[in-house]
């Protein structure tokens, strides 16, 4: 091997090696925040686990967990104190999440599960769809394909998907919509 | 690039996994911890807001009556929430109940609301690590 290649193998290497460590090293960062959220978290510290998120997302914008573990904090606020500019606020979280990791249909589904709550049937009926085109049997997806029917007001469709979903498995939550909107539970 | 290589791999051998996520709890389990470690102060329960003390007789009255079986294991389950639970199997039951205890429903809907919740702080049916 001549001198010159071997150098060209060398700079690639160190070049490799930095990109790898680079990599890792913000991996570790995401990791480490998400511990701190989620410690944050339990103690009932929420503002500050968004702040620690916040700044690891724009350390890693490529992370889709740190937007994810971002969108359930916002959902959990909304749920709580009812705020709208919460449940806003998980959705462009979410759809952070679902654009990074377009691989797992949970990321959609999350999204799809969001936008139920803001009422926005036909985004939710799309990214609910996407979940579903990835993992056709679950339960969980076709519920909120079922909810996003009730929205649009295709009540038949919503039982019939309730249906599909309690034929995966007996769910209370499902029986429960399923009873509410006139279907034999 | 040998520390590259080790950081990169960390995540499979070395370093500790994330912390998993706190199980949600029943109303039992918020009635017999002292307030001072509720992760919140108060609670909104179907449009009406709640301090530490009104939440605890709600925690401890029998639920005998659905709208109260509900309204129980509603505060049950956001307790849950506060606390780091796994809020996505549950969201949409919890803004349902929500709505409900503000219009008339039919006893038997919101027994069955009661009972999902249920199923998500008492039996963790929705939380397959914390059975």
């Amino acid at each position: 091997m001549t001198w010159p290649l071997r150098l060209g193998l060398a700079v690639l290497t160190v070049i490799g090696g930095f990109g790898w460590l680079e990599v890792a090293w913000l991996a570790y960062q995401a990791d480490t925040a998400l511990t701190q959220a989620r410690t944050l978290h339990r103690q009932g510290r929420a503002d500050r686990a968004l702040a620690v998120l916040e700044v690891a997302e724009r350390r890693a914008p490529g992370n889709a967990e740190l937007p994810l573990e971002a969108g359930e904090l916002y959902l959990v606020r909304y749920l709580l104190e009812g705020q709208p500019a919460s449940l806003q606020a998980s959705i462009r979280q979410y759809s952070r999440a679902a654009r990074l990791n377009r691989i797992e249909p949970f990321y959609a589904a999350s999204l799809g599960q969001a936008l139920l709550l803001a009422e926005q049937f036909d985004r939710a009926e799309e990214a609910l769809g996407r979940a579903l085109r990835g993992d056709p049997h679950n339960l969980e997806y076709l519920w909120g394909m079922g909810r996003a029917k009730e929205g649009q007001g295709d009540l038949r469709a919503a039982r019939a998907f309730f249906r599909r979903a309690l034929e995966v498995r007996e769910d209370p939550r499902v029986r429960a919509d399923l009873l509410r909107i006139g279907g034999v539970p | 690039m040998l520390l590259g290589f080790g950081l990169a791999q960390y995540r499979s051998n070395a370093a500790a996994p994330l912390p998993e996520k706190p199980c949600p709890q029943p109303a039992r389990y918020w009635l017999e911890l002292d307030p001072a470690r509720w992760p919140v102060e108060t609670l909104r329960l179907g449009g009406q807001r709640y301090g530490t003390e009104p939440l605890r007789r709600l925690l401890a009255a029998p639920a005998g009556q659905p709208q109260a079986y509900l309204r129980q294991q509603l505060a049950a389950a956001k307790l849950s929430l506060a606390s780091g639970a796994e809020p996505s199997p549950i969201a949409a039951t919890v803004a349902e109940a929500d709505r409900m205890l503000q219009r008339l429903a039919r006893p038997e809907e919101l027994l069955a609301l009661g009972d999902a919740l249920e199923a998500y702080t008492r039996f963790r049916r929705y939380t397959p690590g914390c059975r």
